[in-house]
């Protein structure tokens, strides 16, 4: 028989291997440039060769991009924009294919001394929607929304060409 | 209107008269109102009567130039931009009879030729004197290189027997120089092998991802003399020294590439380049209408894909990310993770005939080493018919999401009355093209410029090959824009290549006011040889990226400036806009000069620095989506 509190460190885990895995099989497929993996930390490059820090939290499984937004000032037109840009990833207004099902998984924004992280929540087991949507969400978040409406702000703080 | 009720009577009727007639008449029309002589701009009698003298097509025996310039006849060289210098050369090439043009400076010649090459698909040359001539070409030949364009870059060298003595002027050292800007560069050395060596370039020009090649003339080989064939090494018939096969895909790569596309419930083809270049555009449209595969462009031009099209997701920007497939063919400058918008789920295809580049910055699932249009057709065999409603559904309404930001864009634009905002330049030129009296497919496009061109990409069309030449594709450079402006007016000129059908038509060519510096006096270029081009001078009074604080001023311009004048000091017509509703006026009025008179104008549009600041102008400075419509890094 096993008891209930023997099933939670493999349960933990397990999800943590999950969601190693799923990163893991981007880095393979050449999507990120490069991976590796600290306990419950994630880093890799991607995107015009930034690097994302990704953590776990195996008790709220919740996995969190913390300061993702560098010099974010609350309250301002970007902040506002980006906030209702994250809204409406769950927006029936979006394919099927490309909306967020809040039940699986929801996300959190905060702004901590100028700089923003995204939190997400994960529901039930769906660890690899979860990273899979997460991915999605920032791509979506950094090349269609602030490469195109805040170009400036990606120059400023993610050392993009101010010329192209 | 402070500004014009400071002006005298006197300079006002002058001005208008200036801008309501063609250059020619204003200078006899501004003389009448100032009272003094002022002699008309015009051509000598001996320019066309040049033009109209017949080739003479030299025969054995020749010159070193001769032999090589019957090589570029027999390849079908569509046209050389020069400026005077590598004399016997370009002297040689024009009496063969393919059409020459000289022009104000090689670096703007060989941004004509590159730009006649990009929207034809046809060879061109552009040549300079040794040193000066041939580094003033440096920066374009670099953005011919970026743009993989098959120019054919030619310059005298001086003398082999006079190597590093700095004998009189102008020493260079030119292959050195264009490395790492070229396909392939050869100081010629040895009179006899020039044939040869001529082979070596349009074998080059002509196989292959292409890129600019590089031949410098020192005198003891274009001035050598040759009695007969019998003085010059492997002097055969071109199919002898180069083939026109192309490479085939292989079938079972063919297959699996099916085998993918019908599993994809959102497949998509990046149609670029090599599109264009190897022709595939109606094998293309047929794979894309068989299996409902979405098209969007990218590349040196646009057209190859009509953006009218049910599947084209070229103005669809928000439809990349939910593709689930991506098949790039003719993509040779590839976009790094990042720079173009497909989400981190989608499989990669890579069609592209160099197998050594196929997998670079893009991971592939699947490369097929082809030429574009052999791997298209073979596609269109093996792919099997289906209908995803769906996404075509989802394409329009991404199509129709992003006309209605433009139209938010143009709404917002128009509320600003003291300058000309770029939407308004770019909705009230794409009515002008597309939704006027013009047939939608005429008009051919330059679409130049830096901050202009963020509003203009996102409101011009592309419905048919070689519609849009993608200025500052890859390389950047946005000076070279009124030479390429020039060259493309060449190219529909003379009906070149994909341009066939619209010959004689007018073009439209987009710059701004830092650009027109570069190459602003091709001007007069265009008005010597009656091209007719509608020049927009987006004139915002600085560059496009600014400065702040004791830096400032390094990144700004007097204000109001007249570059409209300049262009009727160099016999074009001027246009003066500084508010919204003088535009379209503006524009109808130069459409017709151009068409009726063959005379080229500049629109100068009076904008304002501050256009590109959000808080203060919304949206100000646009970003860009890639691949589609805005795409111009890849």
């Amino acid at each position: 028989m096993i008891t209930r509190s023997a099933t939670r460190p493999a349960a933990r885990n397990l999800s943590l291997e999950i969601i190693s895995r799923q990163l893991e099989s981007y880095a393979q497929r050449g999507v990120f440039r490069s991976y590796s993996r600290n306990a419950d930390t994630f880093r890799f490059y991607w995107l015009w060769n930034l690097s994302f820090h990704l953590t776990y939290d195996v008790k709220q499984k919740a996995l969190e991009f913390i300061k993702l937004f560098p010099n974010m000032v609350p309250g301002s037109d970007l902040e506002g924009e980006l906030k209702a840009f994250i809204k409406q990833a769950s927006s029936p207004d979006r394919p099927d294919h490309r909306r967020l099902d809040p039940r699986r998984l929801s996300i959190h924004y905060t702004n901590r001394r100028n700089a923003g992280s995204l939190k997400f929540l994960i529901g039930g087991n769906h660890h690899e929607y979860a990273v899979k949507q997460i991915l999605n969400l920032v791509s979506e978040i950094f090349v269609g929304f602030l490469n195109v409406r805040y170009p400036d702000y990606m120059s400023k703080n993610f050392r993009m060409p101010e010329e192209t | 209107m402070e500004k014009r009720a400071s002006r005298s009577r006197r300079e006002f009727l002058k001005g208008s008269i200036l801008s309501a007639t063609g250059a020619l008449g204003a200078a006899k029309m501004a003389a009448a109102v100032t009272g003094a002589p002022e002699p008309a701009i015009r051509l000598p009698e001996a320019f066309p009567t040049a033009l109209n003298t017949p080739p003479k097509p030299a025969e054995f025996p020749m010159r070193g130039s001769q032999v090589f310039a019957k090589v570029c006849k027999n390849e079908g060289l569509a046209a050389l931009f020069c400026c005077p210098g590598n004399y016997d050369v370009i002297n040689s090439i024009c009496e063969e009879g393919i059409p020459c043009f000289g022009g104000r400076t090689e670096g703007a010649m060989c941004a004509a030729a590159d730009g006649f090459i990009r929207i034809s698909g046809e060879l061109a040359a552009c040549s300079g004197t040794e040193g000066p001539g041939f580094t003033n070409m440096i920066m374009n030949i670099a953005a011919a290189n970026a743009a993989r364009t098959p120019l054919l870059v030619l310059a005298s060298n001086k003398r082999v027997s006079e190597d590093d003595s700095e004998m009189g002027i102008q020493t260079a050292y030119q292959q050195p120089t264009t490395e790492g800007m070229r396909k392939y560069g050869k100081r010629l050395i040895d009179p006899n092998r020039i044939y040869e060596y001529s082979a070596y370039a349009f074998r080059q020009l002509r196989t292959g991802v292409p890129r600019p090649v590089h031949l410098d003339f020192p005198a003891e080989v274009y001035g050598a003399k040759f009695k007969d064939a019998s003085e010059l090494r492997y002097y055969h018939e071109k199919s002898k020294y180069r083939t026109e096969s192309k490479p085939y895909p292989d079938p079972k790569r063919i297959r699996a590439l099916a085998e993918m596309i019908e599993q994809s419930q959102r497949p998509m083809i990046v149609a670029s380049t090599g599109v264009f270049y190897s022709q595939a555009w109606d094998a293309l449209k047929q794979v894309a209408e068989k299996a409902d595969i979405a098209v969007v462009e990218s590349g040196v031009s646009r057209g190859q894909f009509s953006d009218g099209h049910r599947l084209s997701a070229s103005t669809a920007p928000g439809a990349l990310l939910s593709a689930d497939l991506v098949i790039f063919a003719g993509q040779y400058s590839m976009p790094n993770v990042g720079e173009y918008h497909f989400g981190p789920d989608a499989q990669y295809v890579r069609i592209d005939p160099d197998a050594a580049d196929i997998g670079r910055n893009m991971p592939i699932d699947l490369g097929i080493v082809s030429c574009e249009k052999a791997a298209m057709e073979a596609l269109a065999e093996a792919v099997s018919s289906r209908r995803r409603e769906a996404w075509v559904a989802e394409l329009a309404a991404e199509r129709k999401k992003f006309e209605d930001e433009n139209a938010d864009y143009y709404k917002t634009g128009l509320s600003y009355k003291d300058a000309v905002h770029p939407a308004v330049i770019a909705q009230q030129l794409s009515d002008f093209l597309y939704r006027g009296d013009l047939a939608k497919e005429q008009t051919t496009v330059v679409a130049g410029g830096y901050g202009i061109a963020r509003y203009t990409r996102r409101y011009l069309r592309a419905y048919r090959p070689g519609q849009i030449c993608n200025g500052a594709y890859q390389y950047g450079a946005i000076g070279p824009d009124c030479g390429y402006a020039f060259g493309v007016s060449a190219a529909v000129q003379l009906g070149a290549g994909a341009q066939a059908a619209y010959r004689g038509a007018p073009i439209i060519g987009i710059t701004g006011d830092a650009g027109f510096a570069y190459s602003g006096m091709e001007i007069e270029t265009m008005s010597k040889y009656k091209m007719p081009v509608v020049m927009i001078v987006y004139n915002n009074n600085a560059w496009g990226v600014q400065g702040s604080g004791r830096a400032a001023h390094m990144y700004l311009f007097q204000e109001n400036l007249r570059y409209d004048r300049i262009a009727e000091a160099l016999g074009a017509h001027g246009e003066y806009v500084t508010r919204p509703e003088e535009f379209l006026p503006a524009l109808k009025r130069s459409y017709q000069i151009a068409a009726r008179d063959k005379v080229s104008t500049v629109i100068n549009c009076q904008a304002k620095r501050e256009f590109w600041q959000r808080a203060q102008y919304p949206p100000g400075f646009l970003g860009k989506i890639e691949p589609g419509c805005m795409a111009y890094d890849h």
